[in-house]
């Protein structure tokens, strides 16, 4: 039996040579402010991860008696605003390059699965605040989570629950999956443009 | 109307876009990534620093009984005799309505969608009996007052019907109690023990015992929350500031924030169900929207595959914006 | 540390019909549109530089 080891290198090698996981060149049609998206969404992300990451060493009542813990509780939820903000733009971008084209439909849900697990992971941020906000979303999130049946094993009356959620799992969901995402994208390249000869000649239907 | 419809299959405009040898550009990856997290962080320091963020400080059991005493009361007594919203909620916190002393099968508030009744098939798994946790087990550990232990004996030995009475006459009579500076004065009547019960229940949670009651009452160190927060949300305390804030469910409350704040903007969709009859108004609510927006969201996910919406893009050809440049240089395309 | 502008008061709602909305909540949608839409307009940086030099 051949080496895990061998095949793991030559699986990844095949899909992802060097020259095609950091390239040093592009597609001359990659022109457009659009595809700055992608990299402020990341720009985004380390800043969550940054500021997240200062708030954790300092634990969780911190920021409540700190002004500069206030500061970095502003920046983190500044960070998650600009995060969706350029996230859903990038993908709105896609959507209207039918960047799935060419087999990259795997690009685009693993896009899509950070988008709706980036909901949760923000979710989970504001019942960790352990202030008012925190009290009456975790009161009413209760009761969609009871009603579709998650409640049982998510209890979002839990602190030390909801925090543990998101503090250590969902952002290593989180970073699982953009990773993914990226490695699909440099393995597929970035979708050419839609050749021109798709545009049929108008059909001009009745006028009514 | 002019449309254009798409002449490619989708098989020929897949092979098109596998693989691209055309002409390429100098590109410095690590670079763009680097100044746009630059950019980033500079964007969101100075957002930090104009705005700030919100941070409005949590109800506690304390205040409330303080400065909404006859609500506090209320609150109390729902729980005592089983009409408040937790002793009536079914799983995951119980099985329902008491009816004489015993539970019974709540599957009728429940929500469910068509026969899928997953609360109930989940069952009961953070048990709550709500007239123990917030009545009976609290006025038990205060201390040094024979007379409320004696009025608790004398509750928990009468007959249910007799509680039922003395609990509903003493709620009629808290319609016409008076509050001021946090104390209440109900006008006295046949209340049994249960006005004793009440006036000593609402000054333990006044002094802050019933807020470290609640958290601590199984374990020392303990971060769930569940009990005090179900008690809070039968009160009116959140909802009265959340109604201010503009935080109900009704005024499109799930993407809103305290303050003047942006909020959850990207749970636009799933609120908006929420404001659309019959779901809005409908007992099953919660589940009819969490399903929809689960739905909807496979679709998202699935679009690459969707006959149709995925041809969208090509339907209306915004792309010949973003590939104006290349379109001109290439022609043939 | 207080905010240069400080949103800690009652926000500022709009209104129609079944409709409400804050206008923080507004202003972020709408800059979503705007933005989309003038991005898709805009070059990437760096991208005129390489054109004129493919030029000469």
């Amino acid at each position: 039996m051949s080496s895990w080891t061998a095949r793991l290198r030559e699986t990844y090698l095949r899909n992802l040579p060097p020259e095609k996981l950091l390239p040093d060149s592009q597609p001359a049609y990659m022109e457009s402010a659009i595809y700055v998206f992608g990299a402020l969404t990341i720009g985004a992300l380390f800043t969550i991860i940054a500021s997240g990451v200062i708030l954790a060493l300092k634990g969780p009542t911190w920021w409540h008696t700190s002004d500069i813990g206030h500061f970095f509780n502003s920046v983190h939820l500044w960070a998650v605003e600009l995060f969706f903000f350029f996230m859903v733009i990038h993908l709105w971008g896609k959507f209207w390059m039918s960047a799935w084209r060419g087999g990259r439909s795997r690009v685009w849900m693993s896009g899509t699965i950070c988008f709706l697990v980036a909901i949760p992971t923000a979710f989970t941020g504001y019942l960790s605040q352990q202030n008012f906000d925190s009290q009456w979303i975790a009161t009413q999130g209760k009761d969609g989570m009871n009603a579709l049946g998650v409640g049982s094993f998510f209890n979002v009356l839990n602190f030390g629950q909801m925090y543990s959620y998101h503090v250590v799992l969902l952002p290593a969901a989180i970073m699982a999956i953009v990773g993914l995402h990226l490695l699909l994208v440099r393995r597929h390249g970035i979708v050419p443009p839609i050749p021109l000869a798709d545009l049929a000649a108008t059909v001009t239907e009745p006028k009514a | 109307m002019r449309l254009r419809l798409p002449r490619l299959s989708n098989a020929e405009l897949n092979d098109a876009a596998r693989h691209y040898d055309g002409p390429t550009r100098p590109y410095d990856i690590v670079k763009e990534v680097c100044i746009a997290s630059a950019a980033v962080v500079l964007l969101v320091l100075a957002l930090a620093f104009v705005f700030s963020s919100p941070d409005e400080s949590p109800s506690t059991i304390a205040q409330w009984s303080r400065q909404m005493p006859a609500d506090f009361v209320t609150t109390a007594l729902s729980e005592l005799d089983g009409q408040s919203e937790t002793a009536n909620y079914g799983p995951p916190y119980n099985n329902g309505p008491t009816n004489n002393g015993t539970y019974y099968d709540g599957t009728n508030f429940q929500q469910h969608i068509w026969f899928i009744h997953i609360e109930k098939w989940l069952g009961v798994t953070h048990p709550i009996d709500a007239a123990q946790a917030y009545v009976l087990a609290p006025l038990r550990t205060i201390p040094d007052d024979p007379a409320v232990q004696s009025a608790l004996k004398a509750y928990l030995a009468a007959p249910a019907k007799e509680q039922n009475a003395w609990t509903t006459a003493y709620g009629n009579a808290l319609n016409k109690a008076a509050a001021a500076n946090g104390s209440l004065t109900v006008p006295a009547g046949a209340y049994g023990p249960v006005g004793t019960m009440m006036s000593s229940l609402l000054a333990l949670a006044q002094s802050g015992g019933l807020d470290g009651d609640l958290l601590a009452n199984k374990q020392f160190y303990q971060t769930d929350y569940t009990a005090p927060l179900l008690f809070l949300e039968d009160g009116s305390a959140l909802t009265d500031r959340a109604t201010a804030q503009h935080l109900l469910g009704t005024q499109w409350g799930m993407m809103n924030e305290t303050g003047s704040y942006p909020g959850q903007v990207w749970l636009w969709l799933y609120t908006f169900w929420y404001q659309v009859k019959p779901i809005g108004t409908s007992p099953n609510a919660d589940i009819l929207a969490g399903t929809i927006m689960g739905v909807l969201s496979l679709a998202l996910l699935l679009i690459p595959f969707i006959p149709g919406v995925r041809s969208i893009p090509r339907v209306i050809p915004i792309y010949k914006l973003i590939w104006r440049d290349y379109y001109r240089d290439h022609p043939a395309g | 540390m207080a905010a240069i502008i400080n949103l800690n008061h009652p926000a500022h709602y709009v209104h129609w019909h079944f409709f409400q909305m804050s206008v923080a909540n507004i202003t972020v949608i709408v800059l979503m549109f705007v933005v989309f839409a003038i991005v898709l307009w805009l070059r990437a940086p760096g991208t005129r530089r390489a054109r004129a030099e493919r030029k000469t």
